[in-house]
């Protein structure tokens, strides 16, 4: 927005002998600037805490949390504060078993349709109202309700009446009941196991119906829930504070009085922020530590103690459009997978990620040890296209991120790897809502990097999501690859209806395996987190599906 | 002088007329879909139709333009469709912090930039001259995102001296608004020096010195009142582009002002708040261009006869 017309100033009112006495005075300027920077980057030390007696948890984002409405926030800097704010039925332990949290218990129907959840009676919003299963209706319809524009409403369009509810046809739910103030009971209209983890989701976490028929669409900016701690001020593009809740009914276990959430910057700030003692947690987005500092982290004894890490349910892969030539062939997909050396890729992002033999991460239940994908062997890859008639090679392009510089990274060393088998490729830095939009768009996009986050510790959320042929559609397909293979597809509606643990991990097995098998894919690597925290924060408990709790949290000094 | 201001008046809503289709169709040509920005990257095709539908995504781009300028014409430029908060009320929040940072960066720079311009051209092409315009283009040269973290990491991070980032007080505005002025401060350090050179090499200076008066009278009270007038145009602009949001400054030192709204728009592909912010600094632009004009009239009488 703001430029200067330099060129103009610098060539008609500059002689030839001060040009050459500038570019001189330039290179002595940046010379100097880089022995100064260099020479205090040295030891830079952990500072003691800007703020010792409070016992607020400092954090900093880039940039403002969307909106704070459980129904409507969608990712991973924003769910841990929702949490913060709300609670819901179920919840996970350390070891992704689903708890009880707001609801004491539950039961499932045998046929696997109706969901009977027991309430407790001591559980309050902030406001000082009491939880009840008529809020969790009301929650619950209000993500289905297409005004609320919730992403999460596929999430619940199981529950019986939902449909009807969402095309104006119905007034309520009909699946939705709440026989007493503490008994909620759901039905859905075919039997489903993952349902559960959708009702984990912060989507259905509960909120007062007169706290949000009052604020409206402002209900995201002051939003009030049951949770940990309560909304004290957003400033936007500022801060966000939050207090301590003093009637949530575990009260007790939270030992921070408050979170202050810092907005703006970017990652290296937040690292200057945090080495200058003004920040608990260096970064707190899906990225953890930034890249340029990662090394020397790592590689400070200090720093190097206070570093956290948890393999997150995720998987970066290469899509290959499988109804794009020369993608079509299996042996094409089968001959690039070969030839990609994954541990290189691995390295060149500073050992960030666990090589991927299949779809499913290892923190997954489903996760198979003994399956092999494709280790790296150029000359099988050289053989496999050969047969495939491609013996001279091909060209195509690799769509990637442009913003990403790991994306980069990973698109280069794609590139040559492939090239030493024949296949030239040019890569195509695109936007990230770009990428997504001509990716899943049928027929467009040949060959890219993807990656993708779980949902839920579901071995269908990855599957079934991404894979399943009947879930392909024109535009905003999921399944991006425009895999279709229709014994897996029969095989992942089986596991979807069976209300049987061990048959459905079975089945799943069986499933990755012939994908793996035909390889849509190139399976690269699960990402890791990285936190660095600082030395008096205490009650970081990393898991795949909640890397972060702050309400778990405690500053000890 | 009321009817050029009224033709300067229409020129301007025509401009601003303008803004608004070339946004609107450079946002809508980026092949991207806002819904999924808002949605997320994991929801399925049947969720994005719906929310399409109920955001107005779905309606040609003709329905969509019109909709938004009926709504403009009452002076409602929308509600961000990733946050929920009305455009006017984020733009009217982030705008002060712009505004302190932009008049306190202008104080700043034309602080040192009058001396250093006035001073000079009193010793044109001396030695230092030279090297105070070499100072000055080195200074124009610099990135400003590199020389703001530079001096972020220097006089923050290292030294100490100023906060890091943020905005808890008015101490934190000093080293942004410092940064910005050591990037334009050279510029108009010779812009200044260019005109006084032109100004001191007049007749009615040479009548001034002939007179006795002393040099500091010349040069201030007579040079630069006369020297000062093209940079006044100059000045009006930057102010009011200034004004549109200082982007990288704003972002590298976590100031909310209208800079990093601007940026946070576009990686959202908020079409609502984009637009919004695109008519605000146009709208800051042609009403600078008008107060300069009107500025001029009463700094320089003459430009009445020629009006």
């Amino acid at each position: 927005m703001y430029t200067r017309p330099l060129n103009f100033i610098f060539h008609t009112m500059v002689s030839q002998k001060i040009r050459i006495q500038f570019v001189a005075y330039q290179f002595v300027a940046a010379f100097m600037f880089i022995v100064l920077c260099n020479l205090s980057c040295k030891n830079l030390p952990v500072n003691e805490r800007l703020k010792k007696s409070e016992k607020i948890l400092q954090i900093a984002v880039p940039s403002d949390p969307r909106t704070l409405d459980p129904a409507i926030a969608y990712d991973v800097v924003t769910w841990p504060l929702v949490r913060t704010l709300f609670n819901g039925l179920i919840d996970y332990d350390d070891n992704l078993n689903l708890i009880p949290w707001n609801a004491e218990s539950w039961a499932i129907s045998d046929d696997g349709c109706l969901f009977t959840f027991k309430l407790r009676s001591d559980i309050h919003f902030s406001n000082g109202r009491q939880v009840t299963s008529e809020d969790y209706i009301f929650s619950l319809e209000r993500v289905l309700n297409p005004k609320t524009k919730s992403p999460g409403q596929g999430f619940y369009r199981n529950i019986e009446g939902a449909k009807a509810f969402q095309n104006g046809e119905a007034k309520t739910v009909s699946g939705l009941a709440a026989p007493h103030p503490t008994i909620l009971t759901i039905k859905l209209t075919e039997p489903s196991l993952p349902f559960l983890y959708c009702l984990a989701m912060p989507f259905a976490y509960a909120v007062p119906k007169e706290e949000v028929n009052q604020k409206g669409d402002r209900f995201g900016e002051e939003p009030v829930g049951s949770g940990p701690f309560i909304l004290e001020k957003w400033q936007r593009g500022l801060q966000l504070r939050l207090k301590k809740n003093q009637i949530y009914f575990k009260a007790e276990d939270i030992r921070l009085e408050g979170i202050n959430l810092k907005i703006g910057g970017d990652e290296t700030l937040h690292m200057m922020m945090f080495e200058r003692g003004e920040l608990d947690i260096a970064n707190i987005t899906s990225t953890g530590i930034p890249d340029p500092d990662f090394i020397r982290v790592k590689e400070d004894s200090t720093l190097r103690e206070l570093v956290e890490h948890q393999p997150l349910n995720a998987i970066m892969y290469l899509s290959m459009n499988n109804e794009i030539k020369p993608f079509d062939k299996v042996k094409v997909r089968k001959a690039i997978n070969y030839a990609i050396d994954k541990k290189r890729i691995i390295k060149l992002i500073s050992g960030r990620g666990i090589p991927a033999q299949g779809v499913l991460p290892p923190g997954m239940p489903g996760f198979n040890p003994k399956l092999r994908g494709y280790d790296y062997n150029p000359e099988k890859a050289r053989s496999l296209l050969k047969q495939a008639g491609y013996q001279k090679g091909f060209s195509t392009e690799l769509m990637i991120v442009a913003q990403s510089s790991l994306e980069a990274k990973i698109g280069q060393a794609v590139q040559q790897d492939l090239s030493d088998i024949g296949i030239d490729i040019e890569l195509k830095p695109v936007t990230s809502p770009t990428r997504i939009q001509a990716a899943s768009t049928r027929g467009s996009v040949p060959f890219t990097t993807f990656g993708w986050y779980q949902d839920y510790p579901d071995p269908s959320n990855f599957l079934d999501v991404l894979l399943n042929g009947k879930r392909i559609t024109n535009i905003n397909s999921n399944n991006i690859s425009f895999y279709n293979n229709q014994v897996v597809n029969k095989l992942l509606e089986k596991a979807a209806l069976s209300t049987n643990k061990n048959e459905r991990i079975t089945i799943y097995r069986e499933v990755e395996r012939m994908i793996v098998d035909d390889a849509p894919w190139v399976f690269l690597y699960h990402p890791q987190m990285f936190l660095l925290r600082q030395p008096w924060l205490k009650g970081i408990r990393l898991n795949p599906v909640w890397p972060i709790r702050y309400e778990l949290m405690w500053i000890d000094l | 002088m009321v009817t050029r201001l009224l033709a300067r008046l229409g020129w301007g809503f025509v401009v601003l007329w303008g803004t608004t289709v070339i946004t609107f169709l450079i946002i809508h040509t980026v092949p991207a879909d806002p819904v999924r920005v808002y949605a997320g990257p994991n929801v399925d095709a049947e969720t994005i139709r719906q929310i399409q539908e109920e955001m107005g995504f779905d309606q040609p781009l003709v329905v969509q333009y019109y909709r938004y300028m009926k709504n403009l014409s009452t002076g409602n430029l929308g509600t961000s469709i990733i946050t929920g908060e009305k455009v006017i009320d984020a733009i009217f929040a982030r705008f002060p912090v712009t505004f302190i940072l932009a008049i306190t960066a202008v104080f700043f720079w034309m602080l040192i930039a009058i001396p250093l311009g006035v001073f000079t051209a009193k010793v044109k092409g001396s030695r230092k001259d030279r090297l105070i315009l070499l100072i000055s283009l080195i200074t124009i040269s610099l990135p400003i995102f590199w020389l703001a973290r530079i001096n972020q990491y220097l006089f923050s991070y290292k030294w100490g001296i100023f906060p890091v980032a943020g905005l808890d007080n008015w101490n934190h505005i000093i080293l942004p608004a410092g940064t910005l002025a050591i990037a334009i401060t050279g510029y108009y350090a010779r812009l200044i020096h260019t005109n006084m050179v032109e100004v001191l090499n007049s007749d009615y200076i040479k009548v001034a010195r002939a007179k006795g008066l002393s040099e500091t009278i010349i040069l201030f009270k007579h040079g630069l009142r006369n020297a000062i007038i093209p940079v006044i145009t100059i000045l009006g602009i930057d102010i009011a582009a200034l004004m549109g949001g200082v982007v990288f400054t704003e972002n590298v030192f976590a100031l909310p002002g209208l800079g990093s709204l601007a940026l946070q728009s576009v990686f959202n592909l908020d079409v609502p708040m984009i637009m919004g912010v695109v008519i605000f600094s146009s709208g800051m632009v042609v009403t600078a261009n008008i107060l300069v004009d009107l500025a001029y009239l009463i700094l320089d009488p003459r430009i009445k006869e020629y009006t």
